[in-house]
């Protein structure tokens, strides 16, 4: 059986979009893998945790786009888990990434998607690519939801498979976001925020205070 | 005329970082400029709890170093970040502070260069302005932290400057003089 860590790199952890993503690739895999599932934003960088994760065949890290690229606990595990490499002369697992962006756009995420592969490529990684979303959490209700789960299906079979797919190209990037025009992503996600701000007793020109 | 209001972030704390750190100080001697180095804060990370969006609009759960920090960044002219090169990114304990600017925003999008975006809270002429610094720093790496800049330049609502890339040994002074010919066009 392949083992496979699954990593959560959101600080929101369980109430994270990223997380029901990540769940959807580790349910898929049920019973086929030996898995584990481990939240960078609750976790001390020790060499024990590093060989936790770093033994595995394959890593599934979920993140969102923080400030157009990975949030800065994600950097931390990147920074910290190099010295650990560096150390580690053992195999190197296979790297998948599930990334997430609030925006409509999935091209947002390309520059952190250049990092992860950077990141992979100096620690001797096997980047095998992975899912870019756009529009955030709105993509569970829309008409995209089955082909984003089918998206993250191929990649977690992908990860838990010894021989990856025939015709499968390396490094693939399954790139998705809701099939929407810019305006209506906008006046949606905006009346979002009115409304959450209401329940506060807040309205859109308060929203919008200057704070200094 | 008035001074250049410059605000310095910088996560320099060996001697390399140092250096640049000091090179940049005396490049900016005429200007008022305030340096914040992460070794003397403490700063949480972001919690995604959105609190700063519609509960207390502009305003952070976390009470630390970001108090002291964003009402020079709300004032700025120049937002000058030093980071040491992390795969094209910024450092971890830039990055932190970064990831706290999200009360920069407000809610709500607005479409620039064909995207969608967060609105600025606080909308002022800015400029921004990154150096980078590591023993080596790969063209890939340049390039991605090229774009990576140019794309929080748009969040900063502020005008992009080229970044500048320092490596071990090269000739600090000139790159940053000539940094500055460029910020203040």
């Amino acid at each position: 059986m392949k083992k496979v860590i699954f990593l959560n790199g959101s600080p929101k952890r369980k109430r994270a979009v990223s997380e029901k993503f990540l769940k959807i690739a580790e349910d898929c895999l049920e019973g086929q893998i030996q898995g584990e599932k481990l939240y960078i934003y609750e976790s001390e960088f020790s060499d024990e945790y590093f060989d936790r994760i770093y033994e595995a065949d394959a890593v599934v890290m979920a993140l969102p786009l923080y400030i157009d690229c990975l949030p800065a606990r994600v950097l931390e595990f990147m920074a910290e888990s190099k010295e650990y490499l560096k150390n580690r002369e053992e195999k190197r697992p296979e790297l998948y990434f599930i990334i997430n962006c609030g925006f409509l756009e999935y091209s947002q995420n390309d520059t952190a998607i250049k990092i992860i592969e950077k990141y992979a490529e100096k620690n001797g990684l096997n980047y095998r690519g992975g899912v870019s979303v756009g529009s955030g959490a709105m993509i569970l209700q829309s008409r995209k939801k089955d082909i984003l789960e089918k998206v993250l299906k191929d990649m977690a079979e992908e990860a838990g498979a010894f021989h990856y797919p025939e015709n499968m190209p390396e490094k693939t990037v399954r790139k998705i976001n809701v099939d929407m025009p810019r305006f209506l992503f906008k006046a949606k996600a905006d009346k979002l925020w009115v409304e959450a701000g209401a329940k506060k007793g807040l309205d859109k020109k308060a929203l919008r205070a200057k704070y200094y | 005329m008035d001074k250049i209001k410059i605000i310095m972030i910088s996560d320099a704390h060996d001697m390399e970082g140092r250096l640049v750190e000091k090179g940049l100080q005396d490049l900016f001697s005429k200007d008022e400029v305030t340096l914040f180095n992460c070794a003397d804060l403490k700063i949480e990370y972001c919690i995604g709890c959105f609190s700063c969006r519609y509960k207390t609009p502009g305003k952070c759960v976390h009470n630390d170093g970001m108090v002291d920090i964003l009402p020079h960044l709300v004032a700025s002219d120049v937002i000058v970040l030093l980071t040491r090169m992390e795969y094209g990114c910024y450092s971890p304990l830039i990055k932190r502070i970064l990831d706290r600017t999200i009360t920069f925003e407000t809610p709500f999008l607005r479409t620039a260069n064909g995207e969608t975006h967060l609105e600025p809270r606080y909308p002022k002429k800015r400029k921004l302005l990154t150096v980078a610094y590591d023993e080596n720093i790969d063209s890939e790496e340049a390039v991605i932290f090229t774009h990576l800049t140019k794309r929080n330049a748009i969040n900063f609502d502020a005008e992009w400057r080229r970044p500048v890339f320092i490596r071990e040994g090269e000739d600090i002074e000139k790159k940053l003089r000539r940094a500055y010919g460029d910020l203040l066009k």
